[in-house]
């Protein structure tokens, strides 16, 4: 036995002084490449038994984790089905953190164009911006207005009128439609065809009708959303309101005009405010492009002599703004929607 | 058909069909129909589908009129033939009978402002129109009360139960006071504990009715109800008309089906509204209309079971129809 432990201890010593004491052995020589084989492959070895170690903790704790963690990951494996509704906290996070990457993402934009160039003005930073911004609402050195006053004053005239008149004749010729068969075939065949021409296009056809002036702008809006806000509201009068609903108010005494303002009407003026809500977009669009083109106030001629001096930082408040002014009709017209109909909110949930 | 004026109190006619025949293109629907409802009766027509009810109720309702014959209404004491419709003939349909846009009170105040009012009126005598406003609005008050709907008075329709809707529909015709109701399968979509619910309400309405000719006085309700459920015709109606278009058309030389004709007319028992449903009582009577009316064996002669006025002559007939009682 103690002769054995002897032998192991020498074998040992000779490994270790042939593994560690590299000074004993010539380089080049079998024995040095052996002593350089064996190392490496001990090192290698336990790299192999540490990764198989840190796998097998890993695995441990998996195990561990996912006994604690199952409730959580089922939700999370479960199959999502489309239209399932999320937490509201969940939601507006989403919403937060989209506006937050698109803050981001314009910040790293500005500040990668302005390590180019410091002197940018076409992606402006922040600060360039608030410049820009003072700019709009002070008063002009020139003219002795602010622009913003001046713009908005035009642009939301001819907005407002061009929309007032478009909206109402929609609504009027749309009700007639969906509720007299001859004036349905009558009008069903321009207004196909109007519906599909570009109201700015046809801006020329303007100018000659209606000459250059605030009616140039104000026509081509109404009748920028007339023919396709006419055949939304044409369409629901027709499809939405049940003939039985029709008949039942006769049997109680309606006359035609009655049927029309006490039952078409209010039925479908849900549908309603959501088509006008839809058209306020182009409508701004049409607008927009017209001043760019032939204005001498207002937000597109603003814009459009801006862009050309290239004074971004002008230019993307007003951008701001108008979408602002989108988003606040919008709102405004859902509240009206809410208010004027509330049936039709909760019919829908 | 017999001659009516020689039954005694049974002359007071509130609706009758001449001979209406309808078609839709080659499709030939309605053949020849005529009948004549007496003040007060609840008629039951059935008939297997696509046998034209619907097609019938509209002619008489007068949105559809038919290609042949016509319908008199008789309204304040005048026949009239049917052109359009009007608030002598009161309507309820399965479904979309109720505004969707107005609570259960303004949905009954509906008629009241329609037949009362006009819109000169309520645009430029506003202050006028805003005490009737409150009158319509306390009278279809009282009516949704009368009908134990009370709480249902500032619902919308989607927020009702479907018997809820239902009720308030009968109600929002009934308050127009027509000379005639009818019921397009009313309580088709209704489930069977509420559908029974809606029936005794029917037939409470008609025991007003018999309570009305004791006391000498006009019945107040008269009602055709469409309806494809034999049980319910039966129990609900005190007189059973059939339409069917599985008659022997070849026998009155026709060489393609000439359409839907009726073919049952027979009185109906007649139940309180609160006693137990006898379904022995009326086994009989719906073993015959399924043979007569359902069956597409074409009848040999279908004329046969066209009995209601010998019956009424014969005095066989119930509740409102009981000569005896009047």
């Amino acid at each position: 036995m103690i002769r054995i432990i002897f032998f192991v201890i020498i074998i040992f010593l000779l490994v270790v002084a042939f593994l560690f004491f590299p000074a004993t052995l010539r380089y080049g020589t079998l024995l040095y490449g052996l002593r350089e084989g064996i190392i490496t492959a001990l090192f290698n070895l336990s790299g192999l038994l540490l990764g198989i170690g840190f796998g097998a903790l890993l695995y441990i704790l998996c195990i561990l984790g996912k006994k604690i963690l199952s409730p959580f990951l089922a939700k999370l494996r479960r199959p999502r089905m489309i239209r399932e509704p999320i937490k509201a906290s969940l939601s507006l996070a989403l919403g937060i953190v989209s506006v937050a990457l698109l803050l981001a993402g314009y910040t790293y934009m500005s500040h990668k164009q302005h390590l180019k160039n410091p002197d940018d003005r076409t992606i402006p930073t922040w600060s360039q911006l608030r410049q820009g911004v003072k700019t709009i609402f002070k008063v002009d050195a020139r003219s002795h207005q602010r622009w913003i006053v001046v713009d908005s004053k035009a642009t939301g005239m001819r907005l407002f009128l061009g929309l007032l008149y478009g909206v109402l004749g929609s609504i009027a010729l749309g009700l007639l439609m969906g509720c007299f068969s001859a004036i349905e075939a009558f009008f069903v065949p321009p207004l196909s065809f109007l519906a599909k021409c570009p109201p700015t296009a046809m801006l020329a056809v303007f100018f000659v009708l209606v000459g250059t002036g605030e009616n140039m702008f104000i026509t081509m809006i109404a009748f920028g959303v007339l023919p396709t806000l006419a055949q939304s509201i044409y369409l629901a009068a027709k499809k939405d309101v049940p003939e039985e609903l029709l008949h039942k108010a006769y049997t109680l005494g309606a006359s035609n005009t009655e049927a029309i303002l006490c039952i078409v009407y209010n039925n479908i003026l849900p549908k309603m405010i959501d088509a006008i809500r839809l058209c306020i977009g182009p409508a701004v669009v049409y607008l927009i492009a017209a001043e760019m083109l032939c204005a001498n106030t207002g937000f597109g001629y603003r814009m459009r002599l801006q862009s050309r001096l290239l004074n971004m930082d002008v230019v993307y408040p007003y951008i701001a703004i108008l979408a602002g002014f989108g988003f606040a009709m919008d709102n405004l017209l859902r509240y009206i929607q809410r208010v004027c109909c509330p049936w039709y909110i909760r019919e829908r949930g | 058909m017999t001659n009516i004026a020689n039954i005694s109190n049974m002359n007071d006619i509130v609706l009758e069909c001449k001979s209406i025949s309808h078609s839709f293109g080659n499709k030939k629907v309605l053949h020849e129909i005529s009948f004549r409802i007496i003040r007060g009766e609840i008629v039951a027509l059935v008939g297997p589908s696509g046998c034209g009810k619907s097609t019938l109720l509209k002619a008489m309702i007068g949105t559809h009129l038919p290609k042949k014959g016509q319908t008199i209404i008789c309204s304040n004491g005048k026949s009239i033939a049917v052109t359009a419709p009007g608030r002598d003939r009161g309507i309820v349909y399965q479904e979309y009978s109720l505004p969707p846009f107005l609570r259960a009170q303004e949905s009954i105040a509906l008629g009241l402002k329609l037949s009362e009012t006009n819109i000169p009126f309520r645009f430029f005598m506003f202050p006028k129109w805003w005490k009737m406003k409150k009158e319509h609005m306390r009278k279809s008050a009282e009516l949704l009360e009368k009908l134990g709907l009370k709480d249902a008075m500032r619902l919308f329709p989607h927020q009702m139960s479907g018997g809820m809707r239902q009720r308030v529909a009968v109600a929002q015709a009934l308050i127009m006071k027509p000379e005639i109701l009818l019921l397009d399968e009313p309580f088709g979509a209704l489930d069977e504990a509420t559908r029974e619910e809606m029936q005794r309400m029917l037939l409470s309405l008609y025991n007003e009715n018999c309570e009305a000719i004791k006391r000498n006085e006009k019945p107040k309700y008269t009602m055709l109800i469409v309806t494809h459920e034999l049980n319910e015709a039966i129990y609900v109606g005190d007189r059973v008309l059939g339409l069917s278009q599985y008659w022997n058309w070849k026998r009155e030389g026709h060489a393609q089906c000439p359409g839907a004709t009726i073919v049952y007319d027979k009185v109906a028992p007649v139940f309180l509204p609160d006693a137990e449903r006898e379904f022995d009582k009326f086994a009989r009577q719906r073993r015959e209309i399924r043979d007569i009316v359902f069956e597409q064996s074409l009848t040999d002669n279908c004329r046969q079971y066209l009995q209601f006025w010998e019956q009424i002559k014969d005095g066989e007939g119930k509740g409102v129809l009981d000569n005896g009682n009047v």
